[in-house]
């Protein structure tokens, strides 16, 4: 008979669970705001020991298994005799594998099947071909996007080239029908992106933080009348999802001085200084002991929303957030530890456009303040200490993602994503839940 | 312990999780990797091969491609069974030095 040991996370006591409950700390996965104050006693193992032994065991197999492919059919080596090709030509091969691991709110850990999102994601090459760019996106399933279409643009990119690099997609939505007026739609669209354009060009490097804001994506919402919003509309038929990629830092590249509307110039401003807050929060939590260990964090992408007077901050579910912002960071450069002190003052807006009576009370009674009903404005300083927490966390993984599992396939790459509390502190993103952000780590022993 | 534990939601959308032995993960990741390596592979090949042939000048040439794998079959017994398999994503490239999506 097989024997399976079915645990039902939410339905069974904690009592009831199997004794190879495997789960994480829960304060790892569940946000101060949502504990329940009355739940009784957690008398289960939390065994991050047993985790590792779990987690290795899953790369392991996945290791074994990569490891037993055949590698490429003689017929194609004999093709690419016969055959020109370009010089960089190999036969057609599996280069990248991906393992994504869930996380249920009670802080079980598993491998992900098809529905859900993932909290870890390690991401597998073979040894032996140098990593030359990451697989980034590989996680953009994840994301709510609906019907629409998806733009890369260059932050050098002229004004002229990104109003060309539009009209492809201006096209393709026309065609679908559902917008009604075009010469709306087209000027409202176009409009729209430039002043973005003008926005992303504006934004300069801090020279006080290794970190630096190397992408921005704005999901854009169309509606029916061809009218473009920045901002999420529930009604929208049309979704655009525009992103700007800067591959060098900003303060080594010729930034220009865009003109801008008043409107557009503070939107602006509270994009930069949100951005340069985070760089600096980032600064202030890098240079941490766990990077001897062989992994270094060299990204941070957090999404970010909007109040209605304009004030920017992390977006914490979906229908708050209207693009990411991702920061990279030298994943190979030695680590520079900061020489100043970092001013550790001010706070960072907590964006929730729906925010439960549970979590209004909670943030009152943490001397948080909320502004416009749909903001938490939290210290800086608690901000970093749940950064810090996320590195803690998303370093246990990595770690075991870092002990060699064989002589061929290795991962070279893992991402964390993680929710936000309303006072500044971290959790594992959870199975039905959103990542407000990720950190994403090489393996330097590749 | 050999067990792995396997993460989705059951029929009635709550988060499940669910163990395997360690041998039937391995196989059943082994048979989809396998299947879609043996069948994506040779397409990919022809595919190189034909564009070779012609003589007209081919402004595009394929060199990456990606697939979500996530395979409807579901493990379990009574009411609580979810997806069988791990969700992945596979990158297949012609490229020694491939520009990853």
């Amino acid at each position: 008979m097989k024997k399976f040991w079915i645990l039902l996370t939410l339905a069974l006591p904690v009592s009831a669970l199997a004794a190879h409950d495997v789960r994480l700390p829960l304060d790892w996965v569940t946000l101060p705001e949502d504990a329940d104050p009355n739940a009784p006693a957690d008398k289960a193992v939390v065994g991050l020991y047993d985790t590792a032994l779990v987690l290795e065991r899953i790369f392991d197999l996945n290791a074994a298994v990569l490891d037993g492919l055949p590698e490429v059919s003689p017929e194609s080596k004999e093709a690419a005799r016969n055959h020109p090709r370009p010089k960089d030509w190999t036969p057609w091969h599996l280069e990248v594998f991906s393992t994504d691991l869930a996380v249920t709110g009670r802080g079980l850990i598993g491998v992900l099947t098809v529905k859900g999102t993932a909290a870890v994601q390690a991401f597998w090459r073979k040894q032996g071909v140098k990593p030359i760019t990451k697989p980034a996106g590989l996680n953009d399933e994840r994301d709510e996007f609906g019907t629409g279409a998806e733009l890369a643009l260059g932050t050098s990119d002229t004004p002229t080239e990104v109003a060309a690099s539009i009209e492809p997609l201006i096209r393709a939505a026309l065609a679908g029908g559902k917008i009604k007026d075009e010469k709306t739609f087209r000027a409202s669209l176009v409009s729209t992106a430039l002043d973005l354009h003008s926005i992303v060009q504006s934004l300069e490097a801090n020279a006080g933080s290794q970190w630096w804001a190397s992408g921005f994506r704005f999901e854009l919402s169309v509606a029916a009348s061809g009218k473009v919003s920045v901002f999420r509309s529930a009604g929208a038929d049309v979704r655009f999802r525009l992103e700007w990629r800067r591959i060098m830092k900003a303060g080594k590249q010729a930034v220009s001085t865009p003109v801008m509307t008043s409107e557009v110039a503070r939107f602006g401003e509270n994009l930069k200084a949100f951005a340069t807050a985070l760089e600096l929060d980032l600064e202030a939590i890098s240079g941490n002991a766990l990077e001897k260990k062989g992994f270094r964090a060299h990204t941070f992408r957090v999404g970010i929303g909007a109040t209605a007077s304009g004030s920017i901050g992390i977006g914490k579910d979906s229908a708050s957030t209207f693009g990411h912002i991702n920061f990279s960071r030298a994943a190979k450069k030695p680590v520079v530890y900061p020489h100043r002190k970092i001013a550790g003052e001010g706070s960072i807006l907590l964006i929730q456009s729906r925010p439960s009576e549970k979590h209004l009370e909670f943030a009152r009674a943490n001397q948080i303040e909320v502004v416009e009903q749909v903001a938490y404005r939290v210290d800086r300083e608690r901000m970093r200490k749940g950064l810090r927490k996320a590195l803690r966390i998303g370093a246990f993984f990595a770690e075991r993602g870092a002990v060699p599992q064989s002589k061929g396939w290795h991962i070279y790459e893992m991402k964390t994503g993680f929710d936000t509390s309303v006072v500044g502190d971290v959790g594992l993103a959870k199975l039905g839940g959103l990542a407000a952000f990720d950190i994403g780590f090489y393996n330097e022993n590749f | 312990m050999d067990q792995i534990p396997v993460i989705g939601t059951d029929a009635n959308g709550n988060p499940a999780q669910v163990e395997v032995p360690g041998p039937v993960y391995s196989s059943r990741l082994n048979t989809v990797l396998t299947s879609i390596q043996d069948s994506v592979i040779p397409v990919l090949n022809e595919r190189d091969a034909a564009a070779s042939e012609r003589t007209t000048a081919q402004p595009w040439l394929l060199r990456t491609m990606a697939f979500g794998v996530g395979v409807n079959a579901e493990i379990g017994v009574g009411p609580i069974t979810i997806g069988a398999l791990p969700r992945t994503r596979l990158v297949f490239t012609n490229s020694t030095d491939p520009s990853l999506p």
